[in-house]
């Protein structure tokens, strides 16, 4: 079934945005802000090339492309398999939606050409490492990308963004010294860094020891960008301070690189049976089911709206992370689809605080009461991505939550039910109160401190006085998210759908 | 074209004496011609170097004997593949030089133009005199004639601080050439030669007794004064900041390596075949010496605000990666040595051309603005984009981060410290480029997202004749990383050959 084809689509795929980069170099400053229809043009190039690769992935066909020898035996080797496939179209469809509502949301900003050259550079590289064939080209593409983003996150140039970027840029890099040294030890022990289906290494040929401590460090390495407690610091700080359609970005994908990192390392470097006879997966979920309550409860905490998704991200990707190392068929397909799933979710809800930012001015959450009537589709979409987040049925939060519950049940740990379940509940209870805040409280004083001549800040903002809906090219995004929410979880088992990709991937990981 | 060849490697030397000396005279028909006469000299000598290399590829080493007397008893020129850093000297010099047209204007008195391009060929003469030879004696003697055109370089500008940096450059530089005339006359002693390769077989036919050992220890106390390694690097901060920057480029770029040449040829060349070495386990201590020498230049740059200074102390850094490189080596094993070697060696090559761009891209700020503190250079990325742009290409390759050509050596390092089972070695380098990264985010933070002091006017993108040296070295920085298949072409046979290898040595096959 499965067959490996070489191809010029994944090779394509990567180098498509990168071609549009230069496009927005050259011709960014004539354009002004429509050159944001350049990045959305390259965004949707590159979901049309990955759409072209999806027909064949379902029949099991895995592209790749031998690109050149970096150094003497080690290759830039693209390969499109169906995990990356995965992980790819995610990113693409959420680049398509983010693009377009730049232009809404940047109109007006300064650094326009970096912000869109940097935007569109950094799908290539996400792309890149979703299709990496071996580790180096993994690394270079995961390096290229994490440095590409810095600019994004300090775009606004404050000091707030700037400690922000620091703080990023020290966590980031530790991981990466994490990861670098892990490849190398994986090179010196395996003597080879292509990904193979059931991994490349072997208990009886590199012993106990030396396996833990390549683990660790790989998880350590990939758990800062996947945000896994305690490594999480920089997410709090880096994703509000973006603009938002980059923090939907940030949040639904860039972390998501991450956890992808750790399914790479479990199924096709270490390999499932592998993971299993070290007994490193248990603990591992233990991390991430404590990384789950702990920032769902810290969620809570937060009045800042943008601040309260990224926490929220914080335990999403953990989801992923325990469905990854709990290693039973069901729990991948939750953890895969999640991947999908809350790109989808969390890139709505914060290109919905993005049009609430814009429109009027408000970042914190007990300022926004009675908003729902202000900007009534922004609001409608937010609920629905909220709900999807709680995981109300049949809604896209709700497939992974279901496959991640069945595969806990599989794996007999009923201890990561109970999380899971927890953990709807405490979203349940961070997120409905700001549709209740939105929609059935009436406009306070708080929300418009003007007729009692309130605090300076808001009075100054000339958009309080009348608050219409946000232009059609940041509604579109949100409603096609919203309407993608409903959509990938209605239809989940239909084929062509993600899951259906997936379950070709488990069937040979898991072995 | 073989026979020509054959010569080359002579030429190259001579030529670049000869234009020094005549760069004076050259200058009395004209002002203007001094520029024009050391251009067409290096250019020259890059063509002789070019014609050298290629013979080197194709039909193995030179070795030339000068007047026709034979090896042991006349001076022998051996262009090996250890030689081929002569090929970067000759290109970096004759960019620099290029780019020296308009700088010096800034720096340097009307009347010194034609002393500065007389020391710089002089410099380039020294360096690549230093690297052809076979013989002791002329190693010593070239070895001067850098250090001395390198001290009148640092002062040539005049001003009191330089004159201070230079003294103190030449004191260090002094005791580094005395330990290094005192080695060469213990080891004349012994063996009653000054050709290294007879050197060495000369050594082997003697039980190992003290005399060559305390040479041993004199020629790395001497060329680590040279590269600038912990702890007697104090002499480079002040000498590589203050110079002006196309000659901080050559100092940082270039000199420094000649320490790590001459450790090559003492300990592979003269002291590897010559008996037993790890009589003094003179390469694990280098090793420590190394991993210190990262973590403190790298500790240092950290605090610096003078854009110069920070890459100065880096320099330190980075020579502690090459020195790491080239010392994680067995002499009862050599292909375990091959991987660090390999990555002490391509870094050699890389970190010359970062450090050039980074020199040369301040040096633009610098003649630009006048400023060379980070907070006064504030903003300045949307006025010099070009400059900025390749400025913040070199720092991430600096930084070692994929695929630029820093990370090369990054990956080949680390690989021989894991293969050597010497973990705090790979972890040294990893925390100390972390503190690298750290400073150059602040550089890059400072140019292009914080807000000036006060607004810039009248500053406007650097002249194209310091514009294209920037531009094609900082695209030297991005194809050397991606392509790293082409340096390393080079690297490895020289690894191989270092280490008493076959020059087509390929580990595990």
């Amino acid at each position: 079934m499965l067959e490996q084809v070489t191809s010029i689509l994944p090779f394509l795929a990567v180098f498509i945005p990168i071609f549009f980069v230069i496009l927005i170099f050259i011709f960014g400053e004539k354009l002004g802000i429509r050159m944001g229809w350049l990045a959305f043009a390259a965004s949707v190039s590159t979901l049309f090339i990955i759409l072209l690769m999806w027909p064949g992935s379902l029949e099991g066909t895995i592209f790749k492309t031998h690109l050149m020898m970096i150094v003497p035996g080690i290759w830039m080797f693209i390969r499109a398999d169906q995990l990356g496939l995965v992980l790819a179209l995610g990113a693409a469809i959420l680049w398509s939606m983010s693009t377009m509502h730049s232009i809404g949301y940047m109109k007006g900003e300064h650094a326009l050409r970096r912000y869109f050259s940097f935007v569109v550079l950094c799908l290539a590289w996400t792309v890149g490492v979703a299709t990496s064939g071996n580790l180096f080209t993994y690394l270079i593409f995961y390096e290229l990308f994490s440095i590409s983003t810095y600019p994004l996150i300090v775009h606004e140039e404050t000091p707030e963004a700037l400690a922000a970027g620091k703080k990023y840029m020290i966590y980031i890099l530790v991981g990466s010294s994490f990861i670098l040294f892990a490849i190398i030890y994986t090179y010196f022990l395996a003597g080879t860094l292509t990904l193979s289906k059931t991994g490349i290494l072997s208990l009886a040929e590199h012993g106990r020891v030396p396996l833990l401590i390549l683990f660790w460090s790989y998880m350590i390495g990939f758990g800062v960008k996947a945000a896994i407690m305690p490594l999480h610091g920089w997410v709090p700080d880096a994703h509000p301070i973006a603009p938002a359609p980059f923090s939907a970005i940030l949040s639904g994908v860039m972390v998501a690189v991450g956890t992808f990192g750790i399914m790479r390392v479990t199924f096709n470097v270490f390999g499932a049976s592998l993971v299993r006879e070290l007994g490193i997966s248990l603990p591992m979920a233990y991390i991430v089911a404590f990384t789950i309550i702990v920032s769902s409860l810290l969620a809570l905490d937060q009045d800042n709206l943008k601040r309260r998704l990224a926490y929220s991200t914080i335990g999403q990707m953990s989801y992923i992370v325990l469905g990854t190392v709990l290693l039973t068929t069901s729990s991948v397909w939750g953890a895969v689809v999640h991947i999908v799933n809350h790109a989808f979710m969390k890139g709505t809800l914060f290109m919905c605080a993005g049009n609430i930012i814009k429109q009027t001015g408000k970042k914190n959450i007990s300022q926004m009461r009675g908003i729902g009537s202000k900007l009534p589709l922004t609001m409608a979409a937010f609920t629905v991505a909220a709900l999807g987040m709680i995981g109300v049925p049949p809604l896209a939060g709700f497939i992974s939550k279901w496959y991640l519950c069945i595969g806990s049940l599989d794996a007999k740990e009923i201890v990561f039910v109970v999380v899971l379940l927890l953990s709807s509940l405490l979203g349940a209870a961070y997120f409905l109160p700001i549709i209740y805040t939105a929609f059935f409280q009436k406009p306070g004083e708080e929300t418009f401190p003007e007729r009692h001549g309130g605090h300076a800040e808001d009075a100054a903002n000339p958009k309080e006085k009348s608050t219409p809906e946000a232009p059609k090219v940041m509604i579109i995004p949100i409603l096609v998210g919203a309407a993608g929410v409903i959509i990938v979880g209605l239809f989940a088992e239909i084929r062509y759908f993600p899951l259906s990709v997936i379950k070709i991937a488990t069937s040979y990981f898991l072995k | 074209m073989l026979e020509f060849s054959q010569h080359c490697p002579v030429l190259m030397t001579i030529t670049l004496l000869v234009g020094a000396a005549l760069t004076p005279i050259v200058s009395r028909f004209r002002k203007k011609l001094s520029f024009l006469w050391a251009m067409f000299i290096s250019l020259l000598s890059f063509f002789f170097c070019s014609c050298a290399t290629w013979r080197l590829y194709s039909e193995g080493p030179i070795s030339y004997w000068l007047s026709g007397w034979e090896p042991p008893y006349g001076i022998e020129v051996r262009f090996d593949y250890v030689s081929t850093i002569t090929f970067l000297m000759t290109g970096l010099g004759v960019l620099i030089i290029f780019y020296s047209r308009k700088y010096i204007e800034h720096e340097i008195n009307e009347d010194k133009f034609s002393l500065y391009y007389t020391l710089v060929l002089l410099l380039l003469c020294g360096m690549v005199g230093f690297s052809v030879t076979g013989d002791m004696f002329n190693l010593y003697v070239f070895l001067e004639i850098l250090s001395l055109s390198g001290y009148a370089l640092i002062a040539i500008t005049e001003e009191k601080l330089n004159a201070m940096a230079s003294f103190k450059y030449l004191v260090m530089g002094a005791i580094s050439s005395l330990s290094i005339l005192a080695g060469i006359a213990l080891l004349y002693n012994v063996t009653g030669t000054l050709n290294m390769a007879d050197m060495a077989l000369r050594l082997q036919q003697f039980p190992p007794i003290l005399t060559s050992y305390v040479a041993l220890v004199l020629f790395v106390v001497g060329f680590s004064v040279k590269a600038a390694m912990f702890p007697v690097h104090i002499w480079l901060p002040d000498a590589h900041a203050l110079a002006p920057s196309p000659v901080s480029a050559l100092l940082s770029g270039l000199v420094i390596k000649v320490g790590i040449v001459g450790m090559i040829r003492i300990l592979y060349t003269v002291y590897r075949l010559g008996g037993n070495i790890n009589f003094i386990p003179v390469t694990n201590f280098m090793g420590w010496l190394a991993a210190i020498t990262i973590l403190i230049g790298a500790f240092f740059a950290f605090f610096q605000d003078d854009i110069k200074m920070i890459f100065a102390y880096s320099s330190i850094s980075n020579i502690g990666y090459i020195v790491m490189g080239i010392s994680l080596v067995s002499f009862t094993q050599p292909e375990k040595g091959y991987l660090g070697m390999v990555g002490g060696l391509i870094h050699i090559f890389n970190h010359a051309i970062i450090k050039s761009t980074l020199f040369l891209c301040a040096g633009a700020l610098i003649y630009k603005t006048g400023f060379r503190k980070l907070s006064d250079l504030r903003g300045m990325g949307k006025k010099m984009p070009i400059t900025c742009g390749a400025l913040t290409i070199a720092s991430i390759s600096i930084a070692g981060i994929p695929p630029t050509s820093g990370f090369i050596c990054k990956w080949y390092i680390i690989l021989g410290a894991i293969e050597f089972g010497k973990w705090y070695f790979a972890a040294a380098l990893l925390i100390g480029t972390l503190l690298v990264f750290a400073y150059y985010i602040k550089i890059v933070n400072a140019i292009f997202f914080r807000e000036p002091n006060e607004p810039i006017t009248k500053v406007d993108e650097a002249p194209m004749s310091m514009l294209i040296p920037i531009v094609l070295l900082a695209i030297g920085c991005l194809v050397l990383g991606v392509f790293a298949y082409l340096p390393l072409a080079v690297i490895r046979p020289a690894a191989a050959t270092i280490l008493g290898l076959p020059s087509t040595y390929i580990p595990g096959g």
